[in-house]
């Protein structure tokens, strides 16, 4: 009954603030509250500096909470971040690949420090090389690889050890035509395999064929949150482009 | 869900992956493993080529001399068995039986190999030959015969003139021949064996030492400092390729997503690092050991009195001590490199570092430094003096020991300080915010 009630990702007043040595102190997320359940894709909306990708990282215990809290999967982030990462798949266009290692040599890494068994491993890499159709070029080295078939192993790297919750910041940024298209097709996929989807991103197209929800965030703050129809209701607009200046321009909270 | 594997293994584990990376990579395959191969045998043939260079061109460059003598000796010239006549020829290198009786003073050079020729022979006195020289450009250096017995003799030359120091280098030998050949036939005249007069005049001393710790000495001052230097050549590129490097390349996050202990992680690292400084050290002296082996062998071929043989003992006793060291280079560089965002930032940073590291290591070279108790409690310098020991053949457990223990210490504090900045780092407190990154 847990499982189905406990939310994939919770952040309760999730707050991060730097010290840039020129501008002084930087409230990049000023306490971000966020409940996304299992099998929902949700799309986290937002100009760039908004605090999409610092949020996002808190998620994924790259970096520490300044204040707040999180769960992913009901495991805390800041009490327990390596359970988190065990539960979590997450990518970025921070997240490079070893550029010396093949794509199978990365799974592999990966799959070890997992701790899949090497018997289990070996079936999971050769499912994800034959899904992902990477065959051809599993052996090569990821530094020869083009823009396409890197996302291709990044993707495999993430869902690599099936995760529950799976977080993508900017997924489709750099990527063409087709690629674009795969990885939407990817994201939509996961809504079947039951994982939950959070995916920054500032293309409104993408959110709104992808999401079940949408939150729009504005200078580290979500100032809406809900379904499409929800937003359109709320700000009075049809189109999300025109749902997203109203919020944004007006400043309404959720 | 998965078990969590453990730390050692995620540390053999990370460490794999990172020496299967760096030993694609060409850079750190050139500084960790090519160029500590192959830099003593290139050294070597460059030195040999460069050394059979410059002794042609000696050979091939004639020596101009003058010989100035109190005028009554000067008649002497050309007389057979004047003691005049006598340096004379034995500037030509003969040996007297081979003296000709028509030999005349510009003639005594026999070839064009290593040749003196002399330009004028003059009376004078010793201030009238320094004026002379000194006013004579046609003249590479002048030879006072004070006397009518060779041993009384003054060369007269300017040492920074390359003929000048040529001179002296060509003619001070022949000198000395000719003067042996004075004691011997002054022996055979009065009956003394012609070794005890050798002993009066080279004052009767005697070196006890047998070559090979001559050779061992020598070693003792070289080897300990290589140790140092390859240890840290070795370590210097892959330290910033996993840290700096990692964060350039944009696979920084990526490694911080891996579901394990980041201390772990960083363990690992340092790990792949000190046996790539391991290696590099390992191979800089065996290709040394090679490449002197080979020296030797060709010294002994022309003649050399050399008996050395490879300390392997001191090699052996020196190793544990060696990888106790890499770990500590190892962690302490990358307490640093983890610092930098770019590779140039992290080249900057260890630049000056490496220097903490020579100083000691040059510092191991001075004479009269012992191992002590309180120097076996000195990172680098202490590693220095034991491997001088060692090489030299001194045994001292106790100094030994503390070496041991007190560079495992250093180690593990380097692996602490560098898990210690890892955690600022992760919870947003970089030390170094100059360094380009933010801080919480």
């Amino acid at each position: 009954m847990e499982a189905t009630t406990r939310p994939a990702i919770e952040a309760i007043g999730l707050k991060k603030s730097y010290h840039d040595p020129k501008r002084g102190r930087v409230d990049a997320v000023r306490g971000i509250n966020l409940r996304i359940m299992p099998g929902e894709i949700f799309g986290l909306l937002g100009q760039n500096g908004a605090g999409k990708t610092s949020t996002l990282r808190m998620l994924a215990t790259i970096l520490p909470p300044s204040e707040g809290t999180a769960r992913i999967d009901g495991i805390d982030v800041v009490q327990d971040p390596i359970e988190v990462r065990r539960r979590l798949g997450f990518l970025s266009g921070s997240t490079g690949l070893y550029p010396r290692l093949t794509p199978r040599e990365t799974l592999q890494h990966f799959g070890v420090l997992h701790g899949i068994a090497p018997d289990r491993l070996a079936a999971r890499i050769d499912e994800l090389l034959g899904v992902f159709d990477m065959r051809a070029w599993a052996d090569g080295r990821c530094e020869a690889l083009s823009t396409g078939q890197r996302q291709k192993v990044s993707i495999a790297r993430a869902l690599l050890h099936d995760p529950a919750v799976l977080i993508l910041d900017e997924p489709t940024t750099g990527l063409d035509v087709l690629a674009t298209s795969a990885m939407i097709e990817f994201i939509e996929s996961r809504r079947a395999a039951g994982t939950c989807v959070l995916f920054s991103t500032h293309v409104l197209s993408e959110a709104e064929r992808l999401c079940d929800r949408i939150g729009i965030i504005h200078q580290g703050q979500v100032l809406a949150c809900g379904t499409k129809e929800e937003l359109r209701a709320q700000t009075g607009a049809t189109w999300l482009e025109d749902v997203f200046k109203r919020i944004v321009l007006g400043g309404a909270t959720a | 869900m998965y078990s969590q594997p453990k730390p050692f293994r995620v540390v053999l584990r990370i460490a794999w992956m990172e020496l299967l990376s760096s030993v694609r990579d060409r850079m750190t395959v050139l500084y960790a493993i090519v160029l500590p191969l192959v830099l003593y045998p290139v050294l070597l043939f460059l030195a040999v080529q460069v050394y059979l260079l410059v002794r042609g061109r000696e050979q091939h460059t004639e020596v101009r001399l003058g010989v100035m003598a109190p005028s009554e000796q000067v008649q002497q010239v050309g007389t057979r068995g004047s003691p005049t006549e006598g340096v004379l020829q034995a500037l030509s290198m003969r040996t007297p039986d081979q003296w000709l009786p028509d030999t005349t003073p510009t003639t005594v050079a026999p070839s064009t190999v290593d040749a003196v020729r002399i330009v004028e022979v003059r009376g004078g006195t010793p201030d009238d030959a320094r004026v002379w020289l000194s006013q004579t450009k046609e003249l590479d250096a002048v030879l006072w015969l004070g006397s009518a017995t060779a041993a009384d003799t003054e060369l007269i030359y300017d040492s920074t003139s390359e003929r000048g120091d040529l001179a002296a280098r060509r003619i001070q030998p022949r000198l000395n021949t000719q003067a042996e050949n004075l004691r011997f036939v002054t022996a055979q005249r009065n009956n003394v064996p012609p070794a005890r007069m050798d002993a009066v005049a080279d004052g009767g001393r005697r070196d006890l030492s047998p070559n090979e710790s001559k050779a061992a000495f020598l070693m003792s001052f070289l080897l300990p400092m290589l140790l140092v230097f390859m240890t840290l050549s070795g370590a210097f590129y892959p330290a910033i390729d996993v840290t700096a490097g990692e964060r350039e390349r944009g696979t920084h996050d990526t490694t911080l997503l891996l579901p394990v202990d980041r201390a772990t992680v960083l363990q690992g690292k340092i790990l792949a690092v000190a046996a790539l400084a391991m290696t590099a050290t390992l191979l800089n002296v065996l290709a040394l050991g090679l490449s002197v082996g080979h020296l030797l062998t060709m010294l002994k071929g022309g003649g050399a009195n050399i008996d050395f043989d490879v300390p392997w003992t001191a090699f052996a006793a020196i190793t544990p001590l060696a990888l106790l060291f890499a770990f500590f280079v190892a962690a302490t560089l990358m307490v640093f490199a983890s610092q930098a965002k770019t590779f140039k930032e992290g080249q900057a940073a260890l630049g000056p570092l490496q220097l903490l590291f020579y100083l000691p290591a040059m510092a191991g070279a001075m004479p009269g430094l012992v191992l002590t108790k309180t120097l076996a409690c000195v990172p680098v310098l202490n590693v220095v003096l034991a491997f001088r020991d060692l090489l030299k053949g001194r045994w001292a457990p106790v100094e030994y020991s503390l070496v041991a223990i007190s560079l495992l210490v250093f180690a593990l504090l380097a692996v602490r300080g560098a898990t210690w900045f890892l955690q600022r780092e992760q919870e947003g407190r970089p030390l170094f915010v100059g360094f380009g990154r933010k801080s919480a």
